[in-house]
């Protein structure tokens, strides 16, 4: 085993690797057991329910994770993002529906803002205890506003058409929402991984120190991470609200920890300065393809959130094995080398 | 090996239709409700169950852990994948499942909702257990008998967005504006979300904030167990009244020690009974859904269908029965 990954070639070696072989392992296992209903045209009506609201919404958390941050309030974020276009486009009586859009967005940024200005300013509290206050605090207010109502009777382009939409391409029926986010993917892969900003964020999260004293604005960087965050967030419930077609203060709970999960799947480190935008669509096409799946075979939500629990935990020890490995195998070398001289 | 069972499943089933003209793939039906591990769901499923061996459909049955809307959507999107014929729903927001609902039909999978119901637009029919009115109004009557008629009483529902909750407790506040109930006053309504920690905690709370506290109506069988916890675990059994629709195997224990007097419920059993065959009846053409129309509801006799209030359809099931200590026995091990 050892001796195997010492032989492979260090592009096979990469994260993403990994995920393909198992996002085709899990495709091929689901497709023999369910070959009439696991099929690619039926997987795709699928994305809307596992991919899009929350792969926005992993977008944001991927940028935050490669600072070496983290932002637990985004589900919340999100909730009171919606909660807000709900209640001022008031089912039709309030403003119109593109300004309650607008105010959804401006929502999540200054949510998102609200998280940066208390981790640059509190440096000495983690951002994982303050996003933890901040969503209790955002999800309340939703509360406030909305009690245990929920609102609703958007316009049918956003809850028919956009919702549950899909368009014709290549043959296949792609849901509308599903081009939406695979068109902002590469506009977020140029921007982290070529550009000059993208890779400051990078920098600053392998070391913030180091990155302060070469010149680079950390502060600045982590305000407009965590703004970003917030606005993805909003735009990850604005796609969930167009599939619900009504909000509740309760809406998207748990997302975050789905944020977080796919973004770490995809080979985001949580002590920064790792994370790919490739490695996220691929860990997002894997949960699709397994939630599923599980949910075809099995119907049933404890055992799908069972077997997710399981692939994290496999996941984030595949690497620490391998290392493990290659550190045994690399001593073993040397005590040989030792023996022989 | 498995589907190799299941060819042989298929034959039997075939050879057992062998009397039916044609032999074709069995009426597959996706059930969805509230939540999982909600007794009063478990035994709608038996319903289904009975349906089943009458009719000869197979059927799966899913809930969301969390009585969430997004739940309920991805349960119905997997339906939806699987191919279902019909779709029987008891909706944790009525209008947050439209739209969903609505992709379903275009289909041509028919959509019944019963217990709680979906907005007319993203149904075909709805299957209430009893008439509106007369369950909101029995629970009323019921409470002011218990605390002889004056004071202060409250109401721990399930969501705020949960249809049949909400319309019983309009009717319950139009019943509370008769003469006779003028000295009865309603002074909160909370929701439990029909989840029973939460349900425990809003009971407590009011315990806390209205000691003067007569009686409690909750219109749910989550809601109304969880108050009978509450209550009892601070000593107030007999002292603050609980009457509501409660599930008897449930309840029988809250019952017997005097912590509530007198409940309310249909049986749950006969409703997911009835939801099978309106099913059936849609997916085979029999009924369209439309006012006027009857449809065979097995041992429950014939169902008509009337136009409901929310300008869609809807049939009835039947009366809202009675359980006091005297009668729970017969009851605590059927549902």
């Amino acid at each position: 085993m050892s001796r195997l990954t010492n032989r492979l070639p260090e592009w096979l070696k990469r994260w993403e690797w990994i995920l393909v072989i198992l996002i085709l392992a899990v495709f091929w296992v689901f497709s023999s057991q369910q070959p009439d209903n696991y099929t690619l045209s039926k997987l795709l009506n699928q994305t809307r329910v596992y991919m899009v609201d929350v792969g926005f919404m992993a977008l944001g958390m991927l940028t935050v994770l490669i600072l070496g941050d983290i932002d637990i309030s985004v589900a919340a974020t999100a909730a009171l993002s919606a909660t807000v276009m709900a209640v001022s486009y008031n089912q039709g009586s309030g403003i119109p529906f593109e300004a309650a859009i607008a105010l959804m967005l401006i929502t999540g940024a200054v949510c998102g803002l609200i998280n940066g200005l208390l981790v640059t300013r509190f440096s000495e509290l983690f951002p994982m205890i303050i996003t933890l206050s901040t969503q209790t605090l955002y999800r309340g207010i939703a509360y406030i506003i909305l009690k245990d109502q929920s609102s609703g009777r958007f316009p049918a382009w956003f809850s028919k058409d956009l919702g549950y939409g899909a368009m014709s391409i290549l043959g296949l029926d792609v849901p509308i929402m599903l081009v939406c986010f695979l068109a902002v993917l590469p506009a977020f892969y140029i921007w982290l991984h070529k550009t000059a900003s993208g890779r400051r964020i990078f920098a600053a999260g392998t070391n913030l120190t180091a990155s302060r004293y070469s010149g680079v604005r950390t502060g600045r960087i982590k305000l407009a991470v965590f703004t970003l965050n917030g606005l993805m967030a909003a735009v990850g419930g604005f796609f969930l609200t167009s599939r619900t077609g009504s909000v509740k203060y309760t809406i998207a709970t748990g997302f975050e920890m789905q944020a977080i999960a796919i973004a770490v799947l995809g080979g985001a480190s949580t002590s920064g300065g790792r994370g790919s935008v490739v490695g996220l669509l691929l860990a997002l096409v894997l949960m699709t393809g397994l939630k599923n799946g599980l949910m075809l075979v099995y119907n049933d939500a404890f055992i799908l959130n069972l077997s997710i629990g399981l692939l994290l935990i496999l996941i984030v020890l595949i690497p620490n094995l391998t290392g493990e490995l290659r550190r045994r195998s690399a001593v073993r070398r040397q005590r040989l080398s030792l023996q022989k001289a | 090996m498995k589907r190799a069972l299941s060819l042989i499943l298929a034959l039997i089933l075939m050879l057992s239709l062998a009397s039916v003209v044609m032999a074709e793939k069995p009426i597959n039906i996706g059930v969805v409700y509230k939540q999982t591990g909600n007794p009063f769901f478990e035994a709608g499923v038996r319903g289904f169950e009975e349906a089943k061996g009458e009719l000869g459909f197979e059927f799966i049955h899913n809930g969301p852990a969390d009585s969430s809307n997004e739940g309920q959507i991805q349960i119905i999107e997997g339906y939806i994948q699987q191919g279902v014929d019909a779709i029987a729903i008891s909706a944790n927001d009525a209008a947050g499942v439209v739209s969903v609902l609505q992709t379903a039909m275009d289909q041509g999978i028919k959509v019944v909702s019963w217990d709680s119901k979906v907005e007319p637009e993203g149904r075909n029919l709805n299957i209430d257990p009893s008439v509106a009115e007369n369950i909101g109004r029995v629970q009323v009557e019921e409470i002011a008998k218990q605390i002889g008629g004056e004071g202060q009483i409250a109401i721990l529902s399930a969501g705020a967005t949960m249809d049949n909750q909400n319309t019983w407790i309009k009717y319950m506040q139009e019943e509370l504006k008769k003469p006779e109930y003028a000295k009865i006053e309603l002074v909160t309504i909370v929701y439990g979300d029909d989840l029973t920690d939460k349900s425990i905690q809003e009971m407590q709370g009011l315990i806390n904030s209205y000691p003067e506290l007569k009686g409690v109506i909750s219109p749910t069988t989550v809601g109304i167990a969880a108050a009978a916890v509450a209550i009892k675990d601070n000593g107030l059994s007999g002292k603050i009244k609980l009457t509501g629709l409660g599930l008897p195997s449930e309840m029988a224990e809250y019952l017997k020690d005097g912590t509530c007097e007198g409940m309310y419920l249909w049986n749950p059993i006969d409703l997911g009974y009835t939801a099978a065959y309106a099913a059936v009846a849609l997916v085979k053409g029999e009924i369209t859904g439309a006012v006027g129309e009857k449809f065979a509801a097995g041992r429950m006799g014939e169902k008509e269908i009337m136009e409901a209030a929310d300008g869609g359809t809807f049939t009835l099931v039947g009366d809202p029965f009675r359980f006091t200590p005297d009668n729970i026995d017969d009851w605590k091990d059927v549902y």
